[in-house]
């Protein structure tokens, strides 16, 4: 009681006001330093057997799960847009404006152009050279971009590979940490800097993977993958990554690691159980999400397109159309085709007919793998080995029901009619289409577009040969090495004949393809049809919304961010101001307190002289 | 790692807004300096579809222009080449015109000379080029498409030209005895007169009409055709006999033999005795009398004949004229040749018992001597004709061999056993005759319903459709075969090149039923095949491609021929097509304009044919025949270019027009796509373009709040309690 007990009360407001001068200088000193958070000193008021006197409580750090949670969920997202971002750019650059030199529309209309040249001057030397000159910068535009697109492929796995170095370097420091922030013995100061640490690790994660975090009572953290996989729970995952040294066209994602074609990224979780992340379709978002899905699906997609593009150009070219015959069969009447004109794998024919007074049609691939699908003009598509013309129409026979009478007169003639006099059905139409693999034996098509030297037929066996054409799409050297091919389709034929010509102008105006695959990476599903020229546009039309999508969708994560980030500035961040302040209420409290001890100690100075 | 992760708490958002700005001054600045308002693709946004849509259409655009002024420039200089053509043509009609001979017969001599002088500049004109591209070949633009005239003329490398074709036809036409291919015979009072076998050379026996009386008449008939004249009484003078001729070039001559008393005025004439014939009795006067022939006086004495009377004449041999005894027919016969012109020859004075003709004959009292006298006149008739019109048809024919038009081969005369008894023409080939055009060409001409020959017989109801010979490969359709049976009726292929089809009628009353069908197949030249098909009409009249039943066979067979030729016309046109069609050029979406010109075509097909044979036939001074033949000629030469002729498919105008039209078709369409495109690169200058005022004026408000921006918080990072403790 008495003046050693102001004493005593004014030296513990000196004490707690040199630690909040302590910690506001920390404060103040880590203004701005990424991921530091305020700290602030709880302070308690003691009430003692005699005196009431303050101490210092704990020291608080400013935290908020739910914001973190948030965080680390924008985090992952931002990762996954930006990296997206970032590929898909490069890939609209390739495309080129419309219009721009090197464009893939441009290519291709200075080779119409050219086309339509020679149709109304086949004579000309300079036209017919102007043309092949025109195809061969058609093709290397689509090799270029073809190259461009593989290329981006690769890229991904490159980056692939640093980000999961990266993250198993990051795991391993969390678990780490972990194992210090459990020592409950560990100093409080350092403490809140081990959080700080621990945050900016699990921020790190967040970008590359898509985490779940939770925040134990002990300050640890405990990592596992949206899609419920554990990466760190005391001890920490190892993630794996085995990339390929090239990626083509043709090598694609496959569970089957035996047609795996690019790398392969694993788990290894602290159970010791391996997990093949891409497989198993773990990552939803962050970077290594967005990476992978690049590389196996928009890229491909890309490529699809591309090798439509191809396709198509080089069909255009060498279709040659293969007429039936009607035919009739006492009462039953239908069509018959020569099935020897459909020599090449993907050669195929159309069957137009009228079952139950629905029209149908049905188009029949020369191939021997098995096909069977509905395509997007509703037209039935079945493969059938067309040089095995016995079981052929045993096959279709089957496909088409007992309406119809499939068979094989004789030789290679595949014969349909329908049921006759019972009148339920009605064969309409047949037409074969093939492809033209001379350059000059009377048919107007012209294999102008080769794959690697061989025809381009659109066979379906083992890797369909579309796959990663664009990238093989070359001009047949023949017509490089002879422009009167452009024209000439009979050897003793005139130079001024523009039949062959007229023929590709209006194969290139008329021939509609539609593409097998559904391309989905843009949102909505859309699906390649038309003209070549009409693949094109909606190629670089699909191209350049994906990528203003992405963009996009970049763009909302930027802000979504920002927000984030606002907030966090506003929870965490230090108001110098606001320190300043507190820096002057704790500079006159501590005058305050200096002043009672020194009152105090001139009381007792008194007392003594008394 | 990306930025993403490192966000400093404290970057005021401020600062962030700053960086905003700056980036979209950026982007202002490009676009101010580009004058795009897109880089990217994704920065086009909803109008990359519209962009790229209408860069496509003016591509488009572009190649069609391109297309439409090469093409326009071919059109001017076909335009051009046309009307010389034209200009050629009635240039040459003016100068050559029957009994147009000039002053002293100038004409006579430059006539050939300028015709091929004309002939010259044509085939240059039909060789027009422009830029490489030969222009009159129809779609074969790369060779010349008709031969040099040397060569065309002369031949050359072992090839025959025009001239060796011509002498060949020529000698086929005329025949070894000079009588166009006809055999003259007499039998006592009979003359008959026959062609010498089957085939396209000399006179054609056309008609025979008679207003005298005495004379029985038959034919012409048969195959070779024959005709007869018999005389029965003795025909009045004046009164005639008329023989109609067809020339090889299908025009038609009329040898006109009037009965007279005395003489006539020769170009060659006959003697002989009364009441016996020329062939067999001895020709001897029966009394003395003085015979002057060109003012010279010979006496002949009773019993002298031919042989004495010749020598004679021969014996004095001043008078420009030679004697000599005819054989054969005319044996027996006194022959007077003027050397020239032959009707110089005058014959004065009466030999009792000798009768002196020319072009006309005695009517003697027995028919026999008229016979004799109408044979020998006949014979000098047609030796004369043979001399003038059928040398100049036979000219004109050779031309029409040689130059062979759209869906015609090249043809010449067979020469086996020799060119003078040819029985046939034979398809030319490219080794032994210079072909003289060697552009594209039809393979089926529609006139000639493509070189089938179509015939019914009407005794035996029989419908024959035949090749016409000689079948020449890449002409005309070749007749494959037939579908379907008619009731009644038996149809038969026969012979193989040329191959024909006859369908005889022959079964009435079992008449083809209504609805039955009847095909005939046949190959086109180039590849690929055209059926006719015809079927039995329902009831009495006969619609497109059917045939009625009729009350006879013959009947039924006549209108099967009737709707067989109507199917063949479709057909032929339908393969025939058009020149035009052979070159084309896509100038509009679906819009073709058809340019081509065929140097074969009919237009210029006659010019060259009348100039090659205006400019092979001279006219010698010395030659008695030359006005007749020039005559002939000229008849011929204005004929084939009469302005007549303008209306016919493939003439010089009727191109001219068509090509006109083309031009017409691609002006309008041209001035629409320079429209069009302003249109489009307007919208797409709003697509693409930016406009630099109102960048500027984006420019100059983002300065001024990027310039607030930067003072405020600067003044507001100055604000700290830190300044003021």
């Amino acid at each position: 009681m008495g003046l050693s007990m102001a004493l005593s009360n004014a030296l513990s407001g000196m004490t707690v006001g040199q630690k909040g001068l302590d910690l506001l200088s920390r404060n103040v000193a880590n203004a701005g330093v990424p991921g530091y958070h305020r700290q602030s000193l709880t302070v308690i008021d003691t009430l003692g057997a005699n005196s009431s006197y303050v101490r210092d409580g704990a020291i608080t750090r400013a935290f908020d799960e739910r914001l973190q949670h948030y965080y680390t969920q924008t985090l992952s997202e931002s990762g996954f847009t930006a990296v997206r971002t970032s590929f898909l750019d490069r890939l609209q650059t390739a495309f080129g404006m419309p219009g721009q030199a090197g464009s893939l529309d441009t290519a291709f209309s200075s080779f119409q152009s050219a086309l339509d040249a020679i149709a109304t001057s086949p004579d000309s030397y300079a036209a017919r050279a102007q043309a092949v000159s025109e195809a061969q910068s058609m093709a290397v535009t689509l090799n270029n971009l073809s190259d461009e697109v593989q290329t981006l492929r690769l890229e991904t796995e490159g980056k692939i590979a640093s980000s999961v170095s990266d993250l198993n370097q990051v795991l391993s420091s969390l678990e780490k940490l972990n194992l210090s922030l459990s020592d409950s013995s560990i100093d409080l100061n350092s403490r809140t800097s081990l959080l700080d640490q621990r945050d900016r690790l699990v921020s790190e994660v967040a970008q590359v993977l898509d985490v779940r975090v939770s925040y134990r009572n002990d300050g640890t953290v405990a990592l596992m993958t949206r899609s419920g996989v554990g990466l760190l729970d005391v001890r920490a995952s190892k993630l794996e990554f085995e990339g390929v040294g090239t990626i083509s066209a043709t090598s694609q994602f496959s569970g089957d690691s035996s047609e795996n074609g690019v790398g392969t990224l694993k788990l290894w979780t602290s159970a010791g159980v391996v997990i093949d992340v891409v497989q198993q379709n773990m990552l939803r978002s962050g970077e290594l999400a967005g990476l992978i899905e690049l590389r196996d699906k928009t890229l491909v997609e890309a490529q699809d397109q591309l090798d439509e593009i191809a396709a198509g150009l080089a069909l255009a070219m060498s279709s040659v159309k293969v007429p039936s015959a009607e035919v009739t069969v006492g009462a039953a009447a239908g069509f018959e085709i020569d099935l020897a004109t459909l020599g090449s794998r993907g050669d195929d024919f159309t069957l137009d007919y009228i079952a139950g007074g629905i029209s149908r049609s049905l188009r029949v691939v020369n191939t021997t793998e098995t096909v069977d699908y509905t395509d997007a003009n509703g037209v039935r598509v079945v493969g059938a080995d067309l040089s095995d013309p016995a079981a052929s129409a045993m096959a279709l026979q089957a496909v088409l029901g007992g309406a119809f009478t499939v068979s094989n007169p004789a030789g290679t003639t595949l014969r349909f009619v329908d049921d006759g006099a019972a009148n339920t059905s009605d064969v309409k139409g047949l037409v074969g289409r093939a492809t033209a693999t001379a350059t000059q034996d009377g048919t107007l098509a012209l294999p102008l577009f080769l794959d690697n030297g061989s025809p381009y037929t659109g066979a379906l066996e083992g890797i369909s040969q579309k796959r990663g054409f664009a990238a093989r799409i070359q001009v047949n050297p023949a017509v490089l090495a002879d422009s009167a091919l452009m024209v000439k389709f009979r050897p003793e034929g005139s130079l001024g004949e523009a039949d062959r010509a007229e023929f590709l102008v209006e194969q290139l105006q008329n021939m509609r393809f539609v593409a097998g695959k559904k391309s989905t990476s843009g949102g909505a599903s859309f699906r390649l049809s038309g003209t070549v020229s009409d693949l094109i546009t909606q190629t670089i039309n699909y191209q350049g919304s994906v990528a203003a999508a992405a963009q996009g969708a970049h763009e909302t994560q930027t802000l979504k961010m920002e927000t984030v980030t606002q907030r966090m500035d506003a929870e965490y961040g230090v108001d110098v101001d606001e320190e300043m302040a507190r820096l002057m209420e704790l500079q006159n409290a501590f005058a305050a307190n200096a002043r009672v001890v020194s009152i105090v100690q001139e009381l007792l100075d008194m007392l003594m002289r008394v | 790692m990306a930025i993403v992760g490192k966000s400093m708490f404290p970057l005021q958002n401020s600062i962030k807004n700053i960086t905003g700005m700056k980036a979209r001054f950026d982007q202002l600045q490009l676009q101010l300096a580009t004058g795009k308002k897109a880089s990217s693709l994704s920065e086009l946004g909803t109008d990359r579809f519209f962009d790229l849509s209408m860069r496509t259409r003016l591509n488009k655009l572009e190649s069609f222009g391109n297309s439409i002024s090469s093409v326009n420039l071919r059109l001017d200089v076909l335009g051009s080449t046309m009307s010389r053509l034209d200009s050629i043509e009635s240039d040459q009609r003016g100068l050559v015109t029957p009994g147009g001979y000039g002053s002293s017969g100038i004409n006579l001599a430059t006539a050939p000379e300028l015709s091929k002088a004309r002939l010259d500049e044509v085939l240059n004109l039909l060789n027009t080029s422009l830029d490489g591209r030969y222009l009159f070949g129809g779609s074969t633009t790369d060779q010349m498409p008709v031969a040099e005239l040397q060569t065309i003329l002369d031949g050359g490398s072992g090839r025959a030209g025009f001239k060796t074709v011509l002498e060949e036809r020529t000698l086929a036409d005329r025949g070894t005895d000079g009588l166009g291919r006809l055999d003259l015979a007499i039998v006592t009072d009979t003359v008959s007169l026959a062609e010498d076998g089957t085939h396209p050379f000399g006179f054609k026996l056309a008609a025979l009409r008679s207003t005298a009386a005495g004379v029985a008449l038959s034919g012409p008939a048969g195959d070779p055709a024959g005709l007869t004249v018999q005389f029965t009484g003795v025909p009045a003078a004046g009164q005639s006999v008329e023989i109609s001729l067809t020339m090889p070039d299908g025009t038609e001559e009329i040898v006109r033999l009037s009965a007279t008393e005395g003489e006539g005025g020769p170009s060659s004439f006959s003697v002989s005795g009364p009441g016996s014939t020329m062939a067999s009795a001895a020709s001897v006067a029966t009394a003395a009398g003085p015979l002057v022939v060109n003012g010279q006086s010979f006496s002949i004495g009773i019993g002298d004949d031919a042989t004495a009377i010749a020598a004679l004449i021969n014996s004095t041999g001043t008078m420009g004229v030679t004697a000599s005894v005819g054989t054969g027919v005319d044996a027996g016969k006194l022959i007077l040749t003027g050397d020239s012109p032959l009707t110089d020859v005058e014959i004065t004075g009466t030999v009792a018992g000798l009768n002196l003709t020319a072009g006309t004959y005695a009517a003697a009292a027995s028919p026999e001597a008229s016979a004799a006298n109408f044979a020998a006149a006949l014979e000098a008739s047609l030796t004369r004709l043979g001399q003038t019109s059928l040398a100049a048809a036979s000219t004109f024919a050779a031309a029409e061999n040689f130059f062979n038009g759209q869906g015609e081969p090249v043809l010449r005369v067979d020469g086996d056993p020799s060119f003078a008894e040819a029985t046939a023409l034979k398809a030319a080939t490219s080794s032994d005759t210079v072909f003289w055009y060697k552009g594209g060409t039809q393979g089926i001409k529609a006139a000639d319903l493509g070189r089938l020959a179509l015939g019914t017989n009407t005794a035996t109801a029989t419908t024959t459709v035949a090749e016409a010979a000689p079948v020449a490969d890449g002409y005309g359709f070749r007749i494959a075969g037939f579908q379907g049976a008619l009731t009644g009726a038996t149809a038969a292929l026969a012979g193989t090149s040329p191959e024909s089809l006859s369908v005889a009628f022959s079964g009435a009353p079992a008449a083809p039923a209504a609805g039955e069908a009847f095909t005939v197949n046949l190959d086109l030249p180039g590849g690929g095949t055209r059926n006719v098909s015809l079927r039995v009409a329902p009831g009495a009249v006969a619609g497109p491609g059917e045939f009625v039943v009729g009350a006879t066979d013959a009947e039924t067979a006549a209108n099967f021929e009737a709707a067989l030729r109507g199917g063949l016309e479709v057909a032929a046109a339908q393969a025939a097509g058009s020149a035009r069609g052979t070159v084309r050029a896509q100038v509009d979406d679906g819009v073709n304009v058809n340019y081509g010109v065929q140097a074969n075509e009919n237009g210029m097909l006659e010019l060259v044919r009348t100039l090659a044979a205006m400019s092979t036939t001279s006219y010698g001074n010395s030659d008695e025949t030359a006005p007749q033949r020039f005559d002939a000629m000229a008849l011929r030469n204005l004929a084939r270019l009469n302005e007549g002729h303008n209306n016919e498919p493939g003439s010089l105008e009727v191109i001219a027009v068509e090509l006109g039209l083309a031009q017409a078709t691609m002006g309008n369409i041209g001035e629409r796509h320079t429209a069009q495109k302003a249109q489009l690169e307007d919208m797409l200058g709003d697509l693409e373009g930016v406009n630099s005022e109102e960048v500027a004026m984006e420019i100059l408000a983002l300065k001024t709040r990027l310039e607030a921006s930067y003072q405020t918080t600067s003044m507001i990072a100055q604000m700290s309690l830190v300044n003021y403790l």
